[in-house]
């Protein structure tokens, strides 16, 4: 049996498809909760931390599956064109997945460096979409970026640095729960 | 596991959707799919936003409330601060009159000079008619300075200290003031009475009388200076000698309401003591 490719009751990608209630859940939180705690115009995005974390757990096919699942979850909930935002996360965690490769479970050094690195990328490449599909007209001069990067980028970045572990570590126990278990005989 | 090439193609074949996806919903061809996903996603996002503004309502509601006490708090302090000040504002504001009366009187007669003086203390015993007031002989103050409001004469200093005076009120029955009729230029003596009213007395019978006459300190004596008021004439008639006649005079001054007095320093009362001493005659034994 492959990896990523059934469950241990045989032939159901059961780790692609439980992305879809979890990713469900993150958007519900990420569109209600997390504008509440957000700090200036900075928030977690949970949706991009789960996608991140499971490509970097489960590779290339479910981490694609997810980032789209997510980015069109995403998109419906905050009204921008469909797949805008699925487009920016399957690019960063593509490019997650070929210079990185899957990682293990336990290993609590290259997340924070990847999320912080892929959210300068993924909010980065979101803007520049939008703002070529005409939905981002902010950013008219350095006095917008400086603006952008203080006030959006920098608490955001700050957020998921400190979200990326705890929400590494728990899906990786689903990762761990959607593998089935090597027996020897 | 997939080869290279295959998941650079997952990979274009994923970027692709997703850009087939943006084409498409820019072009409203997704909107029934849209439409239908919008629905539970809106429906636990509307769940999700009670639950959410209740409980941020709530935790703004703790805030808000320790925030008003602190608010009440400060207002409460401030409420007293001004309602201390409205108080204070209303003692000047009380004072205006006064003050812009005594200045009055001080700008109508620039010859002499005059302290300011705040009333402290009256008489307790009811005997004497005397007020206390807050300047001293270190203000300049001595014994015998007149002292007057913008209604006229009040009295004279008859006791200084370093810090503080009495004064005599022209009221008190031990004060004695000549004066002058100010129409027919006849002279007397202001006298207080018991009852706290002013009688003026030896009035010659030759003069006149008249009702609402102002009677004005005449200078005779030195003790005051002359052409201060000191009330009106109220009613005349003869003194039980029968040989001089006397006034009621009415002071416009409110001696029982006293504030603010000003003192005349620059008028120094007549030492007559030197003419209590006979003097020496020549040939005449025993002097």
């Amino acid at each position: 049996m492959r990896q990523g490719q059934g469950s241990a009751t045989g032939g159901v990608p059961i780790g692609r498809y439980i992305g879809i209630p979890i990713l469900f859940v993150a958007v519900i939180i990420q569109s209600t909760i997390m504008p509440v705690v957000q700090v200036a115009g900075g928030k977690p995005d949970l949706v991009f931390l789960i996608v991140l974390s499971w490509m970097m757990l489960a590779g290339l096919e479910e981490g694609l599956f997810w980032a789209i699942v997510g980015g069109v979850l995403q998109d419906i909930a905050t009204g921008t064109p469909t797949g805008t935002t699925a487009l920016a996360l399957v690019v960063v965690a593509g490019l997650e997945h070929f210079i990185l490769g899957p990682i293990g479970r336990d290993n609590l050094v290259l997340p924070p460096v990847v999320a912080v690195l892929g959210t300068i990328f993924y909010l980065g490449f979101l803007g520049i979409v939008l703002a070529v599909l005409g939905r981002l007209s902010v950013l008219t001069g350095p006095a917008d970026i400086g603006y952008v990067l203080t006030t959006i980028l920098l608490p955001t970045l700050i957020f998921n640095l400190i979200l990326i572990l705890p929400i590494f570590r728990v899906l990786g126990f689903a990762f761990a729960w959607t593998r089935p278990r090597r027996v020897s005989l | 596991m997939r080869s290279g090439t295959s998941r650079f193609l997952l990979f274009g074949i994923s970027v692709f959707l997703c850009l087939v996806m943006i084409g498409a919903s820019l072009a409203g061809l997704l909107s029934p799919i849209e439409g239908l996903l919008s629905i539970p996603i809106g429906f636990l996002q509307g769940a999700s936003s009670g639950v959410t503004n209740r409980v941020t309502g709530l935790v703004n509601n703790i805030s808000d409330y320790q925030s008003l006490q602190q608010r009440n708090a400060e207002l409460e302090r401030a409420l007293i601060a001004f309602q201390s000040e409205i108080v204070q504002l209303r003692e000047i504001k009380a004072d205006y009159p006064r003050l812009a009366g005594l200045l009055n009187y001080k700008t109508d007669n620039p010859d002499a000079q005059y302290l300011a003086a705040t009333v402290i203390g009256r008489d307790t015993t009811g005997l004497l008619r005397t007020i206390t007031i807050d300047r001293g002989t270190r203000d300049g103050l001595a014994v015998g300075m007149p002292v007057v409001t913008e209604l006229g004469l009040v009295g004279r200093i008859y006791r200084a200290t370093a810090t503080d005076a009495q004064v005599q009120l022209v009221t008190d029955i031990n004060s004695y003031v000549n004066a002058r009729l100010q129409t027919s230029r006849g002279e007397g003596s202001i006298v207080g009475t018991p009852s706290g009213d002013l009688r003026m007395t030896f009035i010659p019978l030759s003069e006149e009388i008249k009702d609402g006459d102002s009677v004005v300190t005449s200078g005779i004596g030195g003790k005051f200076p002359r052409g201060i008021v000191i009330g009106q004439v109220t009613n005349s008639r003869l003194d039980d000698t029968k040989l001089f006649q006397e006034a009621q005079v009415r002071s416009l001054v409110d001696f029982n309401r006293l504030e603010i007095v000003l003192v005349i320093t620059t008028f120094q009362p007549l030492d007559l003591s030197a003419f209590a001493t006979p003097t020496p005659v020549p040939g005449v034994p025993g002097q």
